[in-house]
């Protein structure tokens, strides 16, 4: 099989790579994002497209089964990565690729896949115990029911799936779990999960340290909050399906984490700004969508989804020149919002929009759930 | 001048598959320059090849109860229909067939996609495969009439369904020049019967990849293949539609269909890249109340012109 | 050769070629067809299957499309005779297309072109 070795090198100089982020995991997930993108290796959308699966941050007990799946339903050849921390996470994506060419991981799962997963919480009825329920589960293949029937808003009988929007979607808050019931493309209904965790937010440490007693610089504080948008704002366009402006601005969050210079990265900050605000195509197809009124406690959140992704490039453009600064951050300078009263306002946003739509509504609120942590079902909505 | 040459059989598919690399080749190339990390161009030409290996090795799948003969059905008829419309594509002064009904048969196979599409997120039982598909039937309503219209435009014009005769009339005076709003209009639709750019939703990211969700191996390679063998088709057909064919001075009738070409290519993978994904909720409005008045308005110009002459 | 015998040879061409990818891949992959996978959704397991009656709330829009298609039938021989046939067939053509865009505005105004 020497074609095989050498056609899985060649493919193996460019891996498809699933990153998805369990919650605590922000820092490798910004990591393995720069590797990836500095190697020129593309995001995969699903596993069928997937080389490398790679899950950023502490796999929990809620996370665990839904991460074995997602490695499980990625084609050979293949590597399933864990990135817990971010350090030497290009040595880390090196090996992987190493490993690939010579064909990927091979342990054997054969029993755990065959068949899927649906036995776990159906236990599988011999045909001969119930004679009435024996006939209807054996029409039922892989042990899975038809799609069952809802009313939608109108009052007709259409068939409804029940899709899961995350843990462990690519581009999706980490550990948010949207259980929608969609009829056709329209969620008919959608109950909120915050599952993972709990776990140190990345995007707050610098008032958590402050909290503690640390000396932090205004700088410091700067740099984290524009970086938090600009990966806000990546997610977002990503969502919208605009990347190679999101990669602009993914570039851009990775060098001012790294601690570029105002100098140097204010030209090109004003220029991803203006060129996102100019686009209409992109105004146009965001404007009042998941309008939220300006009657509730969450300020950030007001608004449609133009107003908070206009929020986020004037909030970057605004702290640009404080990003140098090293004089101290005064005590009581306040945080993001709190993700939970975001995550209780889902419910009601995502009602009745389209998949795309909500999509697009949960990446403008982007919630930053890794301090929420308890797996427990969130009221509301 | 088109003949038809049924010799062409073997070489236009060499042709449209190097047409093909060059298209993967500049959008990688695209992308790397918006990566911050402008590469070579052996660098991005290394792209497709890398691509298509990684997807011949690929192990296939399947899906929990998959309907297995629709599916495949749809990823192979995206390829297939691709190349079956390539059947009237004059390369220069020759192609496979010049048929008497050249435009209906272009129109024909492009919309074999729709089929494709539709099965291809259909067939795996997933919900966003399935919700893929469906997009692109949506999608499939709102370019479908401003094509026809333009396409139409252009018989017009010439008096025929030829693709030959077609290319004939631009002699003195190409399309584009008094019927702009038709090649505008070819373009966008040919970006968005590829689901292309800013028409991707059916395979959008939000939707882990869509109709494509649940593709691996050489199935993806196939289906995603046959999508960009689509867009180099119609945009190729651009070409002896509006814009004169192999006609120019100096240079040979097959060099400039391939400049053309390339230059129509180059616009429609830029296009791709500039806009974010259009979403059919917003779009139809447009299409219907803005593109198909415009596309009549052209027809309606270009034939009082017919009549004139 | 007549211009579909050459579509018949272009179909048997463009066959070969898939086929030829297929047995090329079932050569080089790396390993046989994966069992049966559940659907992606996010990790999680399928409640039911996707096979369903998908709501297609744009269902009205495909009845004034079919109107249209019905229409560009005639469209295309339409452009063959018109030279010769005259004003008579630019009015008739026309004048049909003007009563099917008032129809598409009364669908517009209707609604049907928007949802959700």
């Amino acid at each position: 099989m020497d074609l095989t070795s050498r056609l899985l090198r060649l493919g193996a100089g460019r891996p498809h790579v699933l990153l998805v982020e369990a919650p605590g995991g922000t820092e490798p997930r910004l990591a393995v994002e720069r590797e990836a993108r500095t190697r020129g290796w593309p995001a995969a959308g699903s596993p069928a497209d997937a080389d490398l699966v790679v899950i950023a941050g502490r796999v929990t007990d809620d996370l665990a089964a839904p991460a074995d799946r997602l490695g499980r339903q990625a084609p050979r050849p293949r590597v399933r990565l864990a990135a817990p921390d971010a350090s030497s996470t290009g040595r880390l994506l090196e090996e992987a690729a190493a490993r690939l060419a010579a064909g990927g991981d091979l342990e054997d799962d054969a029993p755990a896949s065959a068949p899927p997963e649906s036995h776990s919480s159906h236990s599988p009825t011999p045909p001969g115990d119930h004679a009435g329920h024996g006939d209807m589960e054996m029409d039922m293949p892989g042990g899975v029911p038809m799609a069952d029937r809802g009313e939608d808003r109108d009052g007709l009988l259409l068939d409804q799936l029940h899709v899961p929007l995350g843990p462990l979607l690519p581009d999706w808050p980490a550990g948010l779990v949207v259980q929608t019931t969609l009829q056709g493309d329209v969620i008919q209904d959608a109950r909120v999960e915050v599952v993972g965790g709990p776990a140190s937010s990345f995007w707050d440490e610098p008032w958590r340290r402050l909290a503690s007693g640390d000396p932090v610089t205004v700088g410091a504080a700067s740099r984290r909050r524009i970086a938090g948008h600009l990966d806000s704002l990546a997610r977002l366009l990503t969502v919208a399906g605009w990347a190679d402006a999101a990669t602009r601005a993914r570039q851009l969050r990775d060098e001012l984490l790294a601690g570029a210079p105002a100098a140097e990265l204010g030209p090109r900050l004003w220029r991803l700004t203006r060129r996102v605000r100019r686009s209409r195509t992109l105004r146009w197809l965001t404007d009042d969508l998941g309008a939220v009124p300006a009657d509730t406690s969450v300020v950030r959140a007001w608004g449609d989804v133009t107003a908070r992704w206009s929020g986020w490039l004037a909030a970057a453009e605004q702290l640009l020149p404080d990003i140098d600064r090293s004089d101290r951050l005064p005590l009581g300078d306040a945080p993001r919002d709190p993700p939970a009263e975001l995550v209780a306002m889902l419910p009601g946003l995502l009602t009745g929009t389209e998949l795309a739509t909500a999509r697009l509504v949960v990446a403008s609120l982007d919630p930053d759930l890794a301090e929420l942590g308890t797996p427990a079902e969130v009221p509301g909505g | 001048m088109v003949e038809a040459a049924p010799w062409l059989v073997l070489v236009l598919p060499a042709m449209l598959a190097v047409a093909t690399i060059g298209v993967v080749t500049f959008d990688a190339a695209l992308a790397a320059r918006a990566a911050g990390r402008p590469e070579s161009l052996a660098v991005s030409a290394s792209v497709p090849f890398r691509e298509a290996a990684r997807l011949l090795v690929g192990q296939r799948r399947t899906t929990l109860a998959a309907d297995g003969v629709l599916w495949r059905a749809g990823v192979i008829t995206l390829p297939v229909a691709a190349l079956s419309a390539a059947l009237v594509l004059p390369l220069g002064t020759a192609s496979v067939a010049d048929l008497a009904v050249g435009v209906v048969w272009f129109n024909a196979m492009e919309i074999l996609a729709w089929a494709a599409v539709w099965l291809a997120g259909w067939g795996p039982n997933s919900a966003f495969s399935l919700v893929g598909g469906y997009r692109f039937v949506a999608q499939g309503l709102a370019y479908e009439l401003p094509h026809m219209f333009a396409l139409i435009t252009a018989a017009t014009a010439a008096g025929t369904l030829r693709i030959g005769g077609i290319v004939e009339a631009q002699a003195d005076l190409w399309f584009v020049v008094w019927m702009p709003v038709a090649f505008v209009v070819y373009l966008l639709s040919a970006a968005a019967m590829a689901f292309w750019g800013p028409f991707d939703a059916p395979v959008g990211r939000e939707l882990a990849g869509g109709a494509a969700a649940e593709l691996s191996g050489v199935d993806r390679l196939l289906f995603l293949g046959g999508r960009r063998l689509l867009l180099v088709v119609a945009a190729a057909m651009a070409v002896p539609l509006f814009l004169g064919g192999g006609g120019g001075p100096l240079l040979p009738a097959w060099l400039w269909t391939l400049l053309k070409t390339a230059a129509v290519l180059a616009a429609v993978v830029w296009l791709g890249r500039r806009f974010p994904t259009v979403r059919m909720e917003r779009f139809m409005e447009v299409a219907w109340m803005v593109l198909i008045p415009l596309t009549i308005l052209q027809a309606l110009v270009v034939s009082l012109v017919v009549l004139v002459r | 050769m007549s211009g579909f015998a050459a579509a018949l040879l272009l179909l048997a061409v463009a066959v070969t070629l898939v086929a030829a990818c297929y047995g090329v891949s079932s050569v080089v992959a790396v390993a046989p067809t994966a069992a049966p996978a559940g659907p992606f959704l996010s990790g999680g397991e399928p409640a039911e299957h996707a096979f369903s009656r998908f709501h297609v709330r744009w269902y009205p829009l495909t009845m004034v499309y079919l109107a249209f298609e019905m229409e560009m039938l005639f469209m295309y021989p339409w452009t063959l005779v018109l030279s010769s046939v005259g004003p008579s067939a630019v009015i008739e053509m026309f004048l049909f297309l003007g009563v099917l865009l008032a129809g598409v505005t009364y669908a517009w105004r209707e609604g049907a072109l928007r949802w959700t």
